[in-house]
C-alpha cells in the first residue's frame, strides 16, 4: 500500500435511494495511521457512506478510494486491505466460535497450519478463546462484537471499517472494546469508527468527522469542535443544594446575568453570562449568602454532545438564512473546512 | 497464546469454504434430522405392513409417493430462504468482502443441500432392496425412476437457491409453486415408470436403441440437468452480486451455446425423421429453458459502473456491438431474448413446414409464437418499479388472470366471437383463440401474432433507446484503460 497518499479518499460522494438523498456529497480524506470518529444521527449517511467505503454498496456519483485503489474499479484490491465490522449482523446457527472463524479463514484463503496459527492469534487478541466452543448464536452482545471484530482482523486489514461497535454493549464490554481499537490504533492501522457515544470517540480518535443530512458539517478534532460551537463569554455550572432545588431555580430566576439550563435531581445545571473566574466566585458567595444551603458547585466541562448538538442548530439557522431569497445555498465544501 | 485450538479436521482444505460452513450447519440442523428420521420411520412401517398383507401394488405407490415428496419437496425448501437469510442477516456483505465470488455462494449452498439430498436418496436403497425381496418390483426402473428423482431434485434445489434472493415472501411463495407445478410431470413421469405393466414397453424401446443413441439420449438429460442448475445459479448470483461486477455476459454465451446446440439437434431430428414431430423432444426443453434464460435478462437491472462492460467494450467495435446482446441489463435482454425465442421458434418451424397433419394458422407455431411474444411486454408495461424482477411476474399473473375473465366472459354470455378482444396482448390472445369459432381461430391467431410482434418491436425501440446506457460506460471504461494500462493486464 502506497503511505504517501491517504489511506482514504472521499471526493464528492452522492448516493440517493428514490427520492432520499442519503449521502450528499461528502468529502475528506484519512491519512494512514489515524483514528477518526465518524458522528452523526440516525439516518445521516454514516452508514451508507461506509458501505460504499467498503465496496458494499455503489455510489451514485463521486470517488472513493481505499489505500489508493477506487472501490467501484478495484473491489477486489479494497477488500483485501479492508476490515468491516457492520452495525448489526447475524452470526450462524448450529456453528461454533471456532467454526466460524475456520470458515471466514478459508474463504480468506488462509490454508492447513497457517489458518489455525492466524485464527489463534485473533482468538488470543479478542479473548475468545476460551469460547471456541461455544456456539456462535448464543453468546452475548459483547462476545459477538469481539466475534466480529476478530473476524474483521483475520487477514491482517489495513483499514479498518468499525459501524457501532459500541452499539448495545454493557460498560465492562464497551471498555473492552476501546483497549481492542487503543491496541489496533497503536499497531499503526486507520480505523474509521462510528458511534453515538461522542464521549468515548473524543477519547479514542485523533480527529472526528461529523456528518448530518447527508453532508460532513466538521471535520477535526474533538477539542476544537467543543471550542468551536462554545458561545463566548459563558459558562455553565452545576450545583447541587441540600433539601429542595426548587429554591435554588427561584433564586436564578430573579438573579442577574443567570439563566437555569436544566434542572437536574438535586439542583440545576445554570449557564451564567461570564467566563472569569472572579464572576463566578462571585455567584457561589452570592448563593450562600442569599441562604441557598449549597453542597456543590463546580464548572461544567463542554460535552460534546452539547458541541454536537449546538452545531447542527447553528447549521439549520444558517441552511435557513440561505434559504431566503437572494441568497445562495450553503456549499457542503465549505461546511467540511469548519 | 493462552491454550493451543484444536485443528479443524472435518473437512479438507480442498472442499469450498461455503461447502465445508453448509454442511457443518446443515447436518445439525433439526430439520433435517428429523425429517431423515421420520422418512425411514415411515418407509419401515410401510415395509412391515406388507408383511401383514398389504397389497404389493398401494405400498409401492406409497413408497414412490413418499420418496418423490422428500427428494422434490422436502430437501430443496431448505434452500427456500437461502439467501434471503443471510441477506437480512447481514452476513451475505461479509462473505462479498472475502474472497468467494457470488457463483460460488450459490454454487456452494447448493453443493451441501443437494449432498443431503443425494444422502436421503442413497438411503432409499436398502428399502428398494428389502421391496425386491418382497417381489412384484422391476428393479432397473425403480433405479431410473430414483436416478430421475434425485436428478429433477437438484434442478428444483438450484430454482429454489436463486429465487432465495428475491425479498418479497409472496414472491418466493408464488415461484415456489410454480417450480412445484414443474416438478409435477416428473412426478408423474416417476409414477409411470414405476407402474411395472406400463414402463415395459418404454424400458424396452430405449434397449431397442443403438448403443450411440442411448448413451447420447442420457448424455443430453445429464447436460440439460447440469446446464438448468448451471443457469438456476448464476441466476441467483448475478443477484446478489455488486452492481459493478458482470455476471451476465458469460451465462449469455454458454446459454447461447447450448440453445444452439438444442436447436441443431432440434432440426436434426426434424429432417433426419420420417415423422418431424420426434423434435418436440428437443423443442419442449429448449421452450423451458428459452422463457426462464428470457425472465432473467428481461429483469436484469441496468448496469450503472464501467466494469460491468470490461469484458467486451476494449475488443473494438465488433466486441461493442456483441455488447448489445451481452452486456448486463434488460435493454440487451430484449436482444438477446430476440434471439433466444427465434432459436426454439426456429425448430417449430421446421416441424410445420415439413409435416404435413400440423398447419401453420392454428398449429403450434402461432401460440408458441405469441407465449414468446409474451415475455416482452413486461418490459413496456410496469406496474412495480421499485422490482424489475416481480413487476415481470405480476405483469404475467395479470395476463393470464385477463385472459381467464375474457374465457369467462365468452363462456357465461355465449358470445364466443368477443374472444377477439384478447388479441392486444399476446397472453390474452391465447386465451381468445380458444373462444372463438374453429373456423375464425387461423385469422384472429393471425391478428394476435401481429400484435403481439408490436410488442416486441415497443420493446426492441425502448431497449435501443437506453443503449446510450452502455456507450456511456464504454467511453468511461475506455477512458479509465487510457489513464490505467497496466491495471487490467
Amino acid at each position: 500500500m502506497d503511505r504517501s497518499q491517504p489511506a482514504v479518499v472521499v471526493e464528492d460522494l452522492h448516493r440517493t435511494f428514490g427520492n432520499l438523498k442519503a449521502v450528499n456529497g461528502v468529502s475528506f480524506s484519512i491519512d494512514h495511521g489515524r483514528v477518526v470518529g465518524f458522528v452523526g444521527a440516525n439516518g445521516a449517511g454514516k452508514t451508507t457512506t461506509m458501505r460504499i467505503m467498503a465496496t458494499l454498496d455503489s455510489p451514485g456519483s463521486g470517488k472513493v478510494s481505499m489505500g489508493g485503489h477506487n472501490v467501484v474499479h478495484h473491489p477486489a484490491k479494497v477488500r483485501r486491505l479492508l476490515g468491516w465490522m457492520p452495525d448489526s449482523f447475524g452470526t450462524y446457527e448450529h456453528m461454533t466460535v471456532l467454526e466460524y472463524l475456520d470458515f471466514y479463514a478459508r474463504a480468506l484463503g488462509f490454508k492447513g497450519a497457517d489458518r489455525l496459527r492466524r485464527i489463534q492469534e485473533v482468538m488470543d487478541f479478542t479473548d475468545l478463546t476460551p469460547l471456541a466452543d461455544r456456539m456462535s448464536n448464543k453468546m452475548s452482545k459483547g462476545q459477538t462484537q469481539r466475534l466480529c471484530l476478530g473476524r474483521a482482523l483475520l487477514h491482517d486489514p489495513q483499514i479498518l471499517i468499525l459501524d457501532e461497535p459500541a452499539a448495545g454493549l454493557d460498560p465492562k464490554a464497551r471498555v473492552e472494546l476501546k483497549n481492542l481499537i487503543r491496541i489496533l490504533a497503536q499497531e499503526g492501522k486507520t480505523i474509521l469508527i462510528s458511534s453515538h457515544i461522542l464521549s468515548e470517540l473524543g477519547e479514542m480518535c485523533d480527529s472526528l468527522l461529523f456528518i448530518d443530512k447527508g453532508r460532513i458539517v466538521h471535520h477535526g478534532d474533538a477539542e476544537s469542535m467543543v471550542r468551536g460551537t462554545e458561545t463566548a463569554g459563558e459558562t455553565l455550572v452545576n450545583v447541587q443544594i441540600a433539601g429542595e432545588p426548587a429554591k435554588l431555580i427561584e433564586w436564578a430566576l430573579t438573579a442577574p446575568l443567570i439563566k437555569v439550563e436544566e434542572e437536574t435531581k438535586r439542583g440545576a445545571r445554570l449557564r451564567i453570562q461570564a467566563a472569569d473566574d472572579a464572576t463566578l466566585a462571585g455567584v457561589l458567595r452570592r448563593m450562600i449568602q442569599d441562604g441557598l444551603p449549597v453542597l456543590d458547585y463546580h464548572r461544567e466541562e463542554r460535552r460534546l454532545e452539547d458541541a454536537f448538538i449546538d452545531m447542527l442548530g447553528q447549521i439549520d439557522k444558517n441552511t435557513f438564512k440561505a434559504q431566503q431569497p437572494g441568497e445562495l445555498p450553503q456549499k457542503n465544501a465549505e461546511a467540511a473546512k469548519l | 497464546m493462552n491454550t493451543t485450538l484444536p485443528m479443524l479436521r472435518d473437512f479438507s482444505d480442498h472442499f469450498s469454504p461455503i461447502v465445508v460452513k453448509e454442511l457443518r450447519q446443515g447436518l445439525r440442523t433439526r430439520f433435517f434430522t428429523s425429517a431423515l428420521i421420520l422418512f425411514h420411520t415411515f418407509i419401515i412401517l410401510l415395509l412391515v405392513s406388507v408383511t401383514y398383507g398389504a397389497p404389493l401394488e398401494a405400498v409401492n405407490g406409497i413408497f414412490w409417493g413418499i420418496a418423490g415428496f422428500m427428494l422434490l419437496a422436502v430437501m430443496p425448501l431448505r434452500g427456500f430462504a437461502a439467501l434471503h437469510t443471510e441477506a437480512t442477516d447481514g452476513t451475505l456483505d461479509m462473505l462479498t468482502l472475502t474472497s468467494i465470488a457470488s457463483f460460488r455462494i450459490l454454487y456452494g449452498k447448493w453443493v451441501a443441500l443437494y449432498s443431503q439430498a443425494l444422502l436421503v436418496a442413497g438411503s432409499i436403497l436398502p428399502y428398494m432392496v428389502a421391496r425386491y425381496f418382497f417381489g412384484g418390483v422391476e428393479i432397473l426402473q425403480e433405479v431410473v425412476a430414483l436416478v430421475m428423482l434425485a436428478l429433477g431434485s437438484g434442478v428444483i434445489t438450484a430454482a429454489l437457491l436463486a429465487f432465495s434472493s428475491q425479498g418479497p415472501l409472496l414472491l418466493r411463495i408464488f415461484l415456489a409453486l410454480c417450480i412445484g407445478a414443474g416438478a409435477v410431470p416428473l412426478g408423474f413421469f416417476t409414477a409411470f415408470l414405476v407402474s411395472a405393466s406400463q414402463a415395459d414397453s418404454l424400458v424396452r424401446e430405449f434397449f431397442a436403441l443403438d448403443l450411440w443413441e442411448q448413451c447420447s439420449l442420457i448424455g443430453g438429460i445429464l447436460a440439460l440437468v447440469v446446464y438448468a442448475v448451471y443457469y438456476f445459479l448464476a441466476l441467483g448470483a448475478s443477484r446478489i452480486a455488486p452492481p459493478s461486477e458482470n455476471h451476465s455476459t458469460l451465462k449469455r454465451l454458454i446459454a447461447l451455446a447450448v440453445h444452439g446446440a438444442l436447436m441443431v439437434t432440434g432440426l436434426l431430428l426434424c429432417f433426419l425423421n420420417t415423422d418431424p414431430r420426434v423434435a418436440f423432444w428437443a423443442f419442449i426443453p429448449l421452450m423451458f429453458l428459452t422463457l426462464i434464460v428470457c425472465m432473467d435478462v428481461l429483469t436484469e437491472e441496468m448496469p450503472r459502473y464501467p466494469t460491468a462492460v470490461v469484458a467486451l467494450a476494449r475488443r473494438g467495435r465488433f466486441g461493442r456491438l456483441a455488447g448489445r446482446l451481452l452486456y448486463p441489463g434488460w435493454a440487451s435482454g430484449v436482444m438477446f431474448s430476440a434471439v433466444m425465442c427465434g432459436m426454439a421458434l426456429v425448430i417449430l418451424a421446421g416441424i410445420t413446414w415439413k409435416s404435413s397433419s400440423v398447419d401453420w394458422d392454428t398449429g403450434p407455431f402461432p401460440h408458441f409464437l405469441c407465449l414468446f411474444l409474451a415475455v416482452f411486454v413486461p418490459v413496456i408495461l410496469c406496474i412495480n418499479r421499485t422490482n424489475i424482477f416481480a413487476n415481470w411476474w405480476v405483469v404475467q399473473l395479470c395476463s393470464v388472470f385477463l385472459g381467464i375473465l375474457l374465457s369467462m366472459f365468452c363462456h357465461t354470455m355465449n358470445a364466443r366471437d368477443l374472444g377477439v378482444l384478447g388479441i392486444f396482448t399476446p397472453i390474452t390472445s391465447l386465451f381468445g383463440v380458444e373462444c372463438v369459432n374453429y373456423s375464425r381461430r387461423g385469422s384472429v391467431m393471425f391478428l394476435g401474432c401481429m400484435f403481439s410482434a408490436v410488442w416486441l418491436l415497443v420493446a426492441m425501440l425502448r431497449a435501443a433507446s437506453n443503449f446510450s446506457t452502455y456507450t456511456t460506460l464504454e467511453r468511461e471504461e475506455l477512458e479509465l484503460a487510457g489513464q490505467e494500462p497496466s491495471s487490467h493486464s
